[in-house]
């Protein structure tokens, strides 16, 4: 009934096929991101007269509205995508985790954080991410936010309920009876065991940011220019699918073999835990 | 096994069948041929009939169906043309105006206009409630009398630009304005009427212009521009107002479709600059800015090329402006660096304030890029359309911001005299100039050419001195028109004349 | 009895907790309404006038107290940007909104018995996994984007967006319905084809298909007559959940297939701080989660008697 290291189990993950195809997916995104643009050499911010041309040899995209790369724009697209994954993420978590630890140990405290958690999930995603973007005017802090509070509940209750079925386990109950401190049980047993529950979350949570940036750029609540994200290349991109299809297609299929990869990670990972 | 197999297949077949069925029974939304006798017009807003007195996007739509002016203005010229006004006569000093009336005029209703007609729609017109823009200039009107079927206007002072402000009021019916009916004296009656979505106009067989081809013309509220597009493409509408000039050419619409361009009138794009924000107190920085813009790129790249590139606020063939002040400021960011370094304000970092449409953030790209060049921080600022409207009102924009107005497409004047921007005395740049002022003053009292002419330029001059009310674009407002559509018109500012209007096939 | 009666209390609590955060979060929200109502070219007084016209100089108190009487009281009020009543710009909006969900409500059962059958096929099984697995995951607005663009740009047989009256041109108005019903369904159809394949592979193990089966009953019957009823049970849960999820998507479905349904019409009156029109839709939307919510958890104690007795303990 003990835990197995995190990491073990990830790199187990990394073995079954739809894991594997998860890793690879993710691992040629991120080089994409961080050495695309070095070998590339294109600004993504450079315009030009030259406006929604087709791919050449200077654009092997082609060109936006006001004449910038397109490939260019798109590799630093899936950057910004991945950093705020990578900054609203871990901030959910750690945010969510505590207040459920919170609320499963405190009776009171527990009632008030189910609350909100539940007005919280009452809000569509991108309801709430509107709400959001709205009272802190669009841009990178606003889009982590609303992802943050988009996320924050289930990390909460996931970390609630660990915490509520180690406790009623039987080695929880042992050790008490033996005599151990509530702290010592609550820091050597439990807690591993829960973070081994949330860390399963967090390719889930990843998948889920990803989708709600896409989701706020299209409704113009984004990352604002001339900063690209994925999602806003989508947004603008879409109104010119007629005479410039790339401009929105590629960062699409960008965007979903992203979204795939982490969702296979997450499954991957979640049959791993659930073998052990 | 062999079994479900099967079912599965006619489950499969259900489905395709029904594609199928879809595909071959039917019309194709994607494309269909207009035919028919009545037409439906498209537009991004609704008529909006509890402000009848106000220029709004789609007041230019049905108002000049419904209702009939004054006068109306010359595309070519901008000399006034007879309405239902059917001659006019100032006095000496031009501090009086006598306007005869048309005899025979109807109202829908069967009422005959009367002059007290046109007395109460203009002073309704001067209370800053009713939304009216020309209010401020028709409260020069200080006195109206009733005669023999004219009315006579007695002003504050000499009035140039005064055909302006009675170009844009729609002579309503005094005995049921404000009651929530819609009653004018136009070539279309008012008929059925979804607030929000739908009226519906039919023709005034009685019209003392003669009664219209056309039966009936719906007027739809079509918000989105692809809808728009969508709508015009399978025959639903004939007309469409509201798409956005760039998409124009990016659709399959351009080739299919008649084209047509509400010249002379257009909207103008600006960057309106905050005069008490350094380093922008210094008009050498605010001609910095002038060079700097690409007016060319914004042109072609934002408008699609249905835009004219200018240094000035009002149309180029404004009398008295000359091709030098229209040609001022060209693109040239190396004189940009120069001024901006003379005033030693190289690096300063600058807000760059804009309301968030898909015009706009293109604009506000292009500018951002372009005050980069020429070695400013820009910190850009887009933000929803209210919240921006909400700074514009209380002039609480500090740096640049981007946006536009319409009605300085008319005159130097009445432009000024409109708009928040750029108005004397009170405006968003928060440039508070007794000269510019007192320009404003003598354009009034301009009643000749040659002062007129004389003014003009002044005003234009003052503008490209002070730089705080920066020309980007004049931009066109583009309708697109089902080519069975026949000598369908628009006048002056945009408004619809479909007096001749036919439908062929 | 008590057990769901908590639960709707909770839900109350919860309904009304929200109310107060959208009555505040449109204030917090930095735009003026009277600025929105004035248009471009007013005046500040212009402003003012309107902003006391729109009773926005009252206390905060009194604006909340007004607007949930008037919603307890059937009246949700008039339209700041419209000068409407509400009601008649939701009727307006509500038909395109429900034209969209029921063309996503049909497709996802279609969707879901093509992928729930493709995936218990020998020959389909990986491949119908594969797209089950993108189906699922994927958000509304990449299936959207590659639907147009198969669809509408290359192959040119579908309108890519806009909209037209069902009443008007039935036979066009579907064809702009298909593409977004596709879109919507794909990923509840592929939970559903999910659940369907795991029943149908459970089902057929059970005891009465294998009787059928030993009593020599065709395989075709069994399958329709014992596997298929069986299976329908979560399936129709998962069904009523896909439903919620539906309605909220509708804002960014709404935005991308250009249509002016409910979606719309909230982004636009949240844009112009058309505070009585946004608050009642954002509660609309908060409603219909939490009663979905409330319908899944009472169902499930149905299902599941432990899971009363676990609350109530």
């Amino acid at each position: 009934m003990t835990a197995i290291p995190a990491d073990r189990k990830w790199i187990r993950a990394g073995r079954s096929t739809k894991g594997l195809a998860g890793v690879i997916l993710i691992t040629l995104l991120v080089l994409a991101a961080v050495a695309g643009p070095l070998l590339l050499g294109v600004s993504p911010y450079e315009q030009g007269a030259d406006a929604l041309a087709g791919p050449s040899g200077a654009h092997l995209l082609g060109t936006d509205e006001v004449g910038r790369d397109l490939l260019a724009r798109t590799l630093y697209g899936i950057r910004s995508d991945l950093l705020i994954c990578l900054v609203a993420v871990p901030l959910a978590a750690l945010l969510g985790t505590g207040l459920g630890l919170l609320g499963g140990l405190t009776r009171w405290g527990g009632e008030v954080i189910q609350r909100v958690f539940d007005v919280l999930l009452g809000f569509h995603g991108v309801i709430l991410g509107m709400a959001i973007a709205l009272v802190i005017s669009p841009g990178f802090v606003a889009v982590v936010t609303a992802i943050v509070l988009i996320t924050v509940p289930s990390f909460g209750r996931q970390a609630r309920a660990a915490l509520l079925q180690q406790l009623s386990r039987e080695y929880v109950l042992a050790a008490t009876t033996v005599g151990a401190s509530k702290a010592r049980v609550l820091g050597r047993h439990v807690l591993p065991n829960v973070t081994d529950s949330v860390t399963a979350l967090f390719a889930v949570a990843m998948a889920n940011a990803v989708k709600i940036e896409g989701g706020l750029s299209l409704i113009g609540l984004g990352i604002q220019p001339p900063e690209p994200s994925l999602g806003t290349m989508i947004s603008a991109g879409s109104r010119y699918i007629q005479v410039a299809p790339q401009y929105a297609l590629v960062p699409v299929l960008l965007l979903a073999a992203l979204v795939l990869g982490l969702t296979l990670l997450s499954d991957a990972i979640n049959r791993e835990r659930l073998r052990s | 096994m062999v079994d479900q197999r099967l079912s599965r297949r006619g489950l499969f077949g259900l489905a395709m069948g029904g594609a199928a069925a879809l595909a071959v029974g039917c019309r194709s939304a994607t494309q269909v041929a207009a035919t028919g006798k009545d037409i439906t017009l498209a537009f991004s807003a609704a008529p909006d009939p509890m402000k009848l007195l106000r220029r709004t996007v789609d007041s230019p739509v049905f108002s000049s169906l419904v209702f009939d002016r004054l006068v109306d203005l010359d595309k070519k010229t901008l000399q006034p043309i007879p309405l239902l006004a059917k001659e006019w006569e100032w006095s000496k000093d031009r501090t009086s105006l006598v306007l005869k009336l048309r005899e025979g005029v109807q109202f829908h209703n069967g009422r005959a206009l009367t002059p007290d007609d046109v007395i109460f729609t203009l002073t309704k017109a001067q209370d800053e409630k009713s939304g009216a823009q020309v209010a401020p200039m028709l409260k020069r009107i200080k006195n109206m009398e009733a005669g023999q079927n004219e009315v006579t206007l007695t002003l504050s002072g000499p009035t140039s630009n005064l055909f302006d402000a009675l170009m844009f009021v729609p002579i309503v019916d005094s005995t049921t304005y404000g009651s929530g009916k819609v009653i004018g004296t136009g070539p279309y009656v008012w008929g059925a009427f979804t607030a929000g979505t739908q009226l519906q106009l039919t023709r005034n067989e009685k019209y003392w212009g003669g009664s219209p081809e056309i039966e009936k013309i719906t007027i739809k509220a079509i918000k989105s521009p692809q809808a728009q597009l969508s709508a015009l493409q399978s025959g639903q509408v004939q007309m469409v107002g509201g798409i956005p000039a760039r998409d124009i050419k990016t659709t399959s619409a351009a080739g299919k479709f008649t084209v047509s361009v509400t010249r002379p009138s257009y909207q103008q794009t600006y960057l309106g600059v905050d005069v008490r924000t350094k380093p922008f107190d210094d008009p050498k920085v605010r001609q910095a800015l002038q060079y700097a813009v690409d007016r060319k790129r914004i042109a072609d790249q934002v408008y699609g090329g249905y835009a004219e590139v200018s240094s000035l606020p009002w149309p180029a063939n404004t009398p008295g402006v000359t091709q030098d002040q229209v040609n001022r400021y060209s693109y040239d960011p190396d004189k940009a660096r120069q001024l901006i370094k003379e005033a030693g304000a190289e690096g300063a970092e600058v807000t760059l304030w804009a309301g968030q449409t898909p015009i706009f953030s293109s604009v506000l790209d292009i500018v951002q890029y372009d005050l980069e060049k020429v070695g400013f921080k820009v910190v850009p600022k887009l933000m929803d359309a209210t919240e921006f409207q909400t700074l514009v009102v209380n002039a609480k924009l500090p740096g640049l911001n981007i946006a536009n107005i319409g009605l300085v497409s008319v005159s130097p004047l009445t432009g000024i005299s409109t708009a928040n921007p750029a108005r004397p005395g009170e405006n968003t740049s928060r440039l508070d100039d007794k000269k510019y002022v007192e320009l404003q003053q003598a354009a009034y009292g301009a009643t000749t050419d040659v002062a007129r002419d004389k003014a003009n330029h002044d005003l234009s001059e003052y503008l490209l001195e002070q730089s705080f009310h920066i020309t980007l674009a004049q931009a066109h407002e583009v309708v697109l028109w089902d080519p069975s559509i026949k000598s369908a018109d628009t006048t002056f500012l945009g408004y619809l004349n479909l007096a001749a209007a036919k439908r062929g096939a | 009895m008590a057990f769901w009666l908590r639960k709707a209390l909770s839900a109350l609590l919860t309904l009304w907790i929200s109310s107060i955060a959208v009555f505040g979060l449109m204030r917090l929200t930095p735009g003026d309404p009277a600025a929105a109502v004035a248009g471009p070219d007013a005046t500040a007084a212009q402003v003012a006038a309107i902003r006391a016209e729109l009773m926005l100089d009252q206390p905060l108190l009194t604006q909340y107290g007004h607007w949930i009487g008037g919603l307890l009281g059937g009246d949700p009020g008039k339209s700041f940007q419209y000068n409407r009543p509400i009601i008649d710009l939701l009727g307006e909006s509500v038909a395109s909104t429900v034209q969209l969900a029921i063309a996503g409500i049909i497709m996802i059962p279609v969707v879901g018995l093509l992928t729930g059958l493709a995936l218990v096929s020998r020959r389909l099984g990986k491949a119908a996994d594969a797209f089950a697995t993108a189906a699922l995951s994927l958000p509304v607005y990449v299936s959207a984007v590659i639907l147009v663009f198969l669809f509408a740009v290359r192959l040119k047989v579908l309108p890519a967006t806009g909209e037209m009256s069902f009443l008007e041109a039935p036979d066009l108005s579907v064809q702009f319905l298909i593409l977004p019903g596709i879109a919507l369904a794909l990923p509840a159809g592929a939970v559903l084809g999910r659940l369907l394949a795991t029943e149908i592979r459970r089902v057929r193990q059970e005891e009465f298909v294998l009787t059928a089966r030993a009593k020599g009953v065709p395989e075709k019957r069994i399958s329709r007559r014992h596997v298929l009823p069986s299976s329908l049970g979560p399936f129709v849960v998962e069904f009523g959940i896909g439903i919620g999820e539906l309605l909220g998507g509708a804002v960014i479905a709404e935005e991308l297939f250009a249509r002016n349904g409910l979606g719309k019409l909230m982004l636009d009156a949240v844009q112009n701080r058309d505070y009585p029109m946004a608050q009642l839709l954002l509660m609309l939307a908060i409603t219909i989660a939490v009663i979905a919510q409330l319908v899944t958890e009472v169902a499930l104690s149905r299902l599941d008697p432990r899971i009363r007795l676990e609350a109530a303990a």
